[in-house]
């Protein structure tokens, strides 16, 4: 190397001041307005009553660049549907191994679909909010390690993360339900493969969850009084509970976007140990045309919750076999076993037909309407709802 | 306007003028610049993935640092529409996506296109933009558009 060329070198290192952290402050935020048409029900905590609160909230960015590709973000982000309260959603430092690999150590998020890095961010996306079957896992971040690899092979942008992560919250309570909040840990690895090539998005990705636990306080009791009857292997409790069960999460995706349209279709499955958990299977398509400021868009999926039955199963053959008498006194828990295992059933579908306008360069106007049905429990539900989202 | 037809008439040929001498203006060309000792080779897709942030070091091995113009002037919105192949918009929610899941920070924005020349003429690792009609000669242009 000549000696002007290191000197150049010297000085393009120098051009960013490290003695005080460059900090840049970025935030967004989404006001949501939505009431359920139905009178007497509620679809994902919405009422008939106009609610403001149940998916509005605003975060704060700070991510302070530290010179030589080390950097610490923090983001504050306080949700309507948590009295506004702020939470630390993502707070980690970050590290540019190379200009392809960058390591991640932290809060960050378990991003197991196409949306999950993003999903606060309403102003990314056409939805107020990405379809709430696929995208209402209990773990939405975690503290942990990750890689995340970019390059560009010929034509095509590879991305790829790996990421270790850990999650334990006092106070879950699955999205849309009324089950009390109780606590919930998880720990996993996650593995994200992302391509795009000219126009054409496709992804995959694989959550192994090895260990996690809902200590939901109905369950654990149920739990507690099949153990008490004296009849039942310890067995039928574990396949009843969610502790220490393992998971596989898989996600694929596919987006198509020409500029003037675009196609996106996702599925998703969640693979559990037995459990009063289900296995889940949701799919989704959706298609949108722009057209000015002005994007409308469709989008049709379906959400199945099945059972898993072991628990009641191997109930069934020491109650049947039981006298009369015995067989009424056991009846109450051989039907709340049932019941609980139940409780997750679903086999919906809906659409949701919505615009965006984007009348301000940093905000965007979103209304939409979602029809929902289910067979089982059968019910059908419509939601109208109209957000303002903001990037700044 | 609230003008007799005959005054409209006359203002017809003026608004046409005015019109035609906005126009080399409203379509500027746009040149892409980097320092002269810079010899990598940059096409028109490299330069789409520079500003998307996924391409970050030029040919010759040197760690890319690219330059925005300021949101709403003229060059820049001819260089989103032409180049990126983007509305405001979508890029605002591209750049969302990046920059609030961790994985990049848009170009650093300059305020005009004479700092720009002068950082990116006194900088092998920049690379800016600006209208072509204001190039400088200390400045190597890689492409026109």
């Amino acid at each position: 190397m000549r000696k002007s060329t290191v000197a150049l070198g010297v000085l393009s290192a120098l051009y960013i001041p490290s003695l005080y952290a460059n900090v840049e402050i970025n935030g967004f935020a989404s006001i949501v307005a939505g009431s359920s048409l139905s009178d007497d029900k509620s679809y994902y905590g919405y009422d008939k009553e106009i609610d403001f609160n149940n998916d509005s909230k605003v975060a704060l960015q700070f991510a302070a660049d530290l010179g030589g590709g080390l950097r610490a973000t923090a983001q504050v982000l306080s949700r309507g549907s948590d009295d506004y309260s702020a939470e630390f959603e993502w707070a980690y430092i970050s590290y540019d191994i190379s200009d392809k690999l960058m390591l991640m150590a932290g809060r960050q998020r378990f991003n197991l679909y196409k949306y999950s890095d993003y999903i606060d961010v309403g102003y990314a996306y056409h939805w107020i909010t990405p379809p709430r079957g696929v995208y209402s896992l209990p773990f939405n971040s975690g503290e942990g390690v990750g890689l995340v690899y970019s390059d560009i092979w010929g034509n095509t942008e590879v991305g790829l993360t790996y990421k270790y992560i850990t999650t334990s919250v006092s106070d879950y309570a699955p999205v849309g339900s009324s089950t009390p909040p109780a606590p919930f840990s998880a720990k996993g690895h996650i593995m994200n493969f992302n391509f795009i090539t000219s126009g054409f998005e496709y992804g995959l990705n694989v959550g192994v969850v090895t260990d996690f636990s809902y200590e939901l306080p109905a369950l654990l009791g149920l739990g507690d009084a099949i153990s008490q009857t004296g009849l039942f292997d310890q067995q039928v409790v574990d396949d009843l509970l969610a502790i220490d069960d393992s998971a596989l999460l898989i996600g694929a995706n596919v987006k198509y976007d020409a500029g003037k349209w675009f196609v996106l279709a996702e599925y998703t499955r969640i693979d559990v140990d037995p459990s009063s958990f289900n296995i889940q299977d949701s799919a989704f398509v959706s298609a949108g045309i722009r057209y000015h400021d002005f994007t409308f868009h469709l989008t049709y999926g379906i959400d199945k919750g099945d059972p898993q039955y072991d628990a009641y199963d191997a109930m069934l053959p020491v109650y049947n076999a039981l006298p009369p008498a015995n067989q009424a006194a056991l009846a109450p828990l051989v039907m709340g076993t049932k019941a609980a295992l139940e409780a997750q059933q679903e086999d919906s579908s809906y659409y949701i037909i919505g615009t965006r306008w984007d009348f301000h360069p940093s905000a965007a106007l979103k209304l939409e309407y979602t029809n929902y049905s289910n067979d089982k429990p059968s019910s059908d539900e419509q939601l109208l709802s109209m957000a303002i989202d903001l990037v700044f | 306007m609230n003008l007799p037809k005959t005054t409209k008439k006359l203002l017809k040929p003026v608004g046409l003028s005015l019109l035609l001498l906005l126009s080399p203006w409203v379509q500027a060309e746009i040149a892409v610049v980097v320092h002269p000792s810079n010899a990598s080779e940059i096409t028109a897709a490299d330069i789409s993935r520079i500003y998307s942030g996924k391409l970050k070091t030029f040919a010759n091995g040197g760690t890319i640092v690219a330059l925005d113009q300021a949101e709403g002037s003229p060059v820049r919105e001819a260089f989103v529409k032409q180049i990126l192949n983007k509305t405001e918009s979508q890029l605002k929610a591209y750049w969302s996506k990046l920059v609030f899941s961790g994985q990049g920070q848009p170009p650093k924005v300059v305020d005009s296109s004479a700092e720009i020349l002068n950082l990116v003429a006194a900088n092998p690792n920049m690379i800016g933009f600006v209208d072509a009609a204001e190039v400088t000669p200390n400045v190597k242009v890689v492409g026109k558009f």
